[in-house]
């Protein structure tokens, strides 16, 4: 037994020596990874791109008061960025009748827009809500006082090196919805220079007629 | 043989015996044991890595990145490279996230970009969809060193870090909160998650 012993101790002498300085090497890996994420979230920026859209103008008549033309071609010009690969904005617009903001778009597609003017007038000069639904029907220039409309075209301008494509649009009751991808877009809307027919008449009396447009996002 | 001599010779025998067990244990002490120990390599990732972050979509600036290893070794420089690699996913697969201008690529992980995209943006360029590169530092406890290489033989872009004798170390990998200038664009870059992965690993010789 004394010989075992003996004949044990230099191997337990030399394990002794190499484990504990570098036990905790020996059980190690060679390698180790690290993942690193970024979120981004998902962002959407409207403006108004006042230096390129033109809101004012005056407007000239014929003589019999029947005919209406504006001295300037109006637009207005909206640029839109988003990173979201769904989303989606609408149109839409509105103008004061009977003391309120009411929908001021219509038309039968989006390709077929009109927007109501009223007059921001008071009392004979104010325009009524039903004044504005007439316009949406079969306009009465007796029934449409203090309102007008103008066809307004939509030039949707994708920029295509931010990977922007052509939106899809829809027409609503009350405006036009936009699904889009991830880009940049310019939404230009240009108003006619010559009223609806039937909706320009004595009946429109004079003062300043506005119509606001808005474009906002919406749940795709 | 009288019975004198017969006990003196078993006197003598005895002690023989004796001496020869002396004499064994003696030798086996003496005995000479050669053992060689290996060089070995422990690398672990710290928890003082931060390996998550949220970026302002609207310039993609993020609140911060690192990865933090340390490295235990009784190896030298001659026994292993020590390199830090780097990969982001295309849809064509992983390839190096490391840009040429000290940049790492982060890239989005379900819209991923193309391999265009990947070098559009190694090289500074805007046209590099769902890519977003940002600056990259990394540094070592002395008298450990790393340095950035460009195709570094087998590893290709990395960095390599040199143990210069010394057996414990902490690496750190910086990801800037900037993005480089035209690797970030709100319309060409999706929202969503982008991601990186940063490897230590020591490569026996």
């Amino acid at each position: 037994m004394k010989t075992k012993i003996v004949k044990l101790l230099p191997a337990a002498l030399a394990l002794m020596l190499i484990s504990p300085a570098f036990a905790e090497v020996v059980a190690g890996s060679n390698t180790a990874t690290s993942t690193q994420q970024i979120t981004v979230p998902k962002f959407i920026n409207i403006t108004h791109d006042t230096a390129n859209s033109v809101e004012q103008c005056n407007a000239g008549f014929n003589a019999t008061y029947d005919e209406i033309t504006l001295d300037k071609a109006m637009n207005t010009k909206f640029h839109v960025v988003t990173n979201n690969p769904d989303e989606a904005i609408k149109l839409t617009a509105t103008c004061l009748a009977g003391g309120n903001q009411v929908n001021a778009i219509y038309g039968a597609d989006e390709n077929n827009l009109r927007l109501v003017f009223t007059n921001n007038g008071t009392d004979s000069r104010a325009a009524t809500e039903s004044a504005v639904t007439n316009i949406m029907g079969t306009p009465a220039k007796a029934q449409n006082a203090n309102a007008i409309a103008f066809a307004i075209t939509a030039a949707i301008t994708p920029d295509a090196t931010s990977g922007a494509t052509d939106p899809s649009p829809t027409k609503e009751a009350d405006g036009v919805k936009y699904t889009l991808v991830n880009g940049a877009y310019d939404f230009n809307y240009s108003v006619a220079t010559t009223a609806i027919a039937d909706t320009f008449s004595t009946h429109d009396t004079d003062g300043i007629y506005k119509a606001t447009l808005t474009l906002s996002q919406v749940s795709p | 043989m009288n019975k004198t001599n017969i006990t003196k010779m078993l006197i003598f025998l005895a002690s023989v015996t004796l001496c020869t067990v002396k004499a064994y244990g003696y030798a086996e002490a003496e005995q000479s044991v050669s053992t060689t120990v290996q060089p070995s390599v422990a690398i672990e990732k710290q928890a003082s890595s931060i390996e998550v972050s949220t970026a302002n979509a609207e310039n993609g600036s993020h609140s911060g990145l690192q990865s933090v290893f340390s490295l235990k070794t009784n190896g030298t420089d001659e026994d292993y490279d020590f390199i830090v690699t780097s990969k982001i996913l295309t849809s064509g697969g992983e390839v190096s996230a490391y840009g040429n201008n000290g940049c790492i690529l982060f890239g989005h992980t379900l819209s991923t970009p193309t391999a265009e995209a990947i070098q559009n943006a190694k090289t500074g360029g805007r046209d590099n969809r769902n890519v977003i590169a940002y600056p990259v530092t990394a540094t070592i406890t002395d008298p450990m060193s790393v340095s950035f290489n460009n195709d570094y033989g087998v590893y290709g872009d990395c960095y390599v870090v040199k143990v210069n004798g010394g057996t414990e170390g902490t690496l750190t990998h910086i990801v800037g909160q900037s993005p480089v200038s035209g690797t970030y664009s709100v319309g060409q870059d999706e929202a969503g998650t982008y991601q990186a992965t940063v490897t230590f690993t020591a490569v026996s010789k």
